[in-house]
């Protein structure tokens, strides 16, 4: 087996493998918090590395209205350190809420539930990430493309190579 | 050196050939990559997973179980069955050194692909920090049962000299040693794959000063069993190797 070829076989394999890994991946998996906020407490919760896929959020309260923030690294670090919030999304005012969103890059991310009434509430949080991750899709697919762009880009590189010198007129034979 | 280098190559040309470096690639990506929780908690949470801790020995286990005596057989039992050892020891290449070419042809690239695809999902992944030390430790759960895999098929390789007994001697000796190893207790039960978990877990607890919790688990014992194990039989079942080939063994 030509060497180029071998190449392709490899990056083909490796496309083929992300891509299975990528499905086994991509089942849902849910992620949930069932918790009571005291009144005026803010409390973070799902913090954590997620993978740049897609996000069913599932809200339901006992009926008081509370403050929802998604924050990524940058959000987290400035709530830790100074308390502001630096949300990538925002839920104000809200008792029940279903939204999907895609998280944009691979990083930490978290969950911010501020409750801005004087009165407890209990809060059911659901997470459900699901469909594939599109970095690994990505790499997938560009070792793919390559591993097939291989072969025939070599093969065609021979042919002009071979018309070239096959066009080349022969000095000793015209002499 | 020169004539060492050009038997390697030729080694891993024979060994090496379509399809096996691919299904080694296809089972280390699968392998390292393929746990079915997306979302990871917290990097605490990649320290203390167990899918994590076994980078070489989760649910393709059976696959490289199956392919390290299939590599050893087509490298070592294939040649000693046919010509080619005859014919490679009649050019001035020394006995040891056929050996050894055959030994590090089929433990480098499996270690190689394995720990890169780790490694690789580790630092990315998992976003761990490169200067990780964990990692890097963790391969030693993978590097040790593989040592004990390749011996062992190095040493029925000797007994049965043929491609397929070798290859069934292995599957048979390692199967049956781990589903008997459900009967007996610690610390020998530790002595193989169930080792490999015994020695992450260790290392995380070492590198994240849980070293107690960890003893609440298991005891020093297993500890010994797990990590001397691998080692010691490596050693002597190598040596047994090294001295019945060297020294022993008429290849007409």
């Amino acid at each position: 087996m030509k060497k180029t070829n071998r190449l392709a076989a490899s990056l083909l394999t490796i496309g083929i493998s992300i891509i299975l890994v990528s499905l086994i991946r991509a089942n849902p998996n849910k992620q949930g918090v069932d918790l009571q906020l005291e009144s005026y407490e803010s409390r973070i919760s799902n913090e954590g590395l997620w993978a740049p896929q897609k996000v069913w959020l599932q809200l339901t309260t006992d009926g008081q209205k509370i403050n929802l923030y998604v924050l990524d690294q940058n959000g987290i670090t400035q709530w830790k350190e100074h308390q502001t919030i630096a949300p990538i999304l925002t839920f104000e005012n809200v008792s029940q809420t279903s939204y999907k969103f895609s998280i944009p890059t691979r990083n930490n991310y978290a969950i911010l539930m501020e409750n801005p009434t004087n009165t407890n509430v209990r809060v059911n949080l659901t997470l459900t990430f699901y469909d594939l991750e599109t970095d690994l899709a990505t790499v997938a697919a560009l070792s793919f493309i390559i591993g097939i762009i291989i072969p025939p880009t070599y093969h065609i590189k021979k042919l002009l190579e071979k018309k070239n010198k096959s066009t080349k007129p022969n000095i000793l034979e015209s002499k | 050196m020169k004539r060492f280098t050009r038997l390697l190559i030729m080694e891993t040309e024979n060994v090496w050939r379509f399809p096996t470096l691919e299904i080694m690639i296809a089972i280390g990506i699968i392998n390292a990559l393929r746990q079915p929780n997306p979302l990871l908690p917290t990097i605490e949470y990649f320290r203390t997973a167990q899918y994590v801790a076994n980078p070489g020995w989760g649910t393709s286990t059976f696959f490289l179980i199956f392919l390290i005596p299939v590599l050893v057989a087509r490298s070592f039992a294939k040649g000693l069955s046919g010509t080619e050892t005859r014919v490679m020891l009649s050019y001035p290449i020394k006995r040891w050194e056929t050996l050894l070419s055959k030994l590090l042809i089929v433990l480098l690239p499996t270690l190689a692909i394995f720990s890169t695809v780790f490694l690789l999902s580790a630092f990315y992944l998992f976003q761990l920090p490169t200067l990780n030390p964990l990692p890097y430790s963790l391969l030693l759960s993978l590097l040790l049962p593989m040592l004990f895999l390749t011996a062992l098929s190095f040493s029925l390789s000797l007994i049965a000299k043929d491609e397929l007994k070798t290859v069934l001697f292995s599957l048979f000796i390692i199967l049956s040693l781990e589903s008997s190893l459900d009967y007996v207790g610690a610390p020998y039960k530790y002595i193989f794959i169930r080792g490999s978990t015994v020695i992450s877990q260790y290392l995380h607890a070492t590198f994240n000063g849980r070293l107690d919790n960890f003893f609440q688990n298991y005891t020093t014992a297993d500890v010994q069993v797990a990590f001397g194990f691998p080692i010691i039989t490596t050693i002597i079942l190598l040596m047994i190797v090294f001295l019945y080939f060297q020294y022993k063994l008429d290849i007409d």
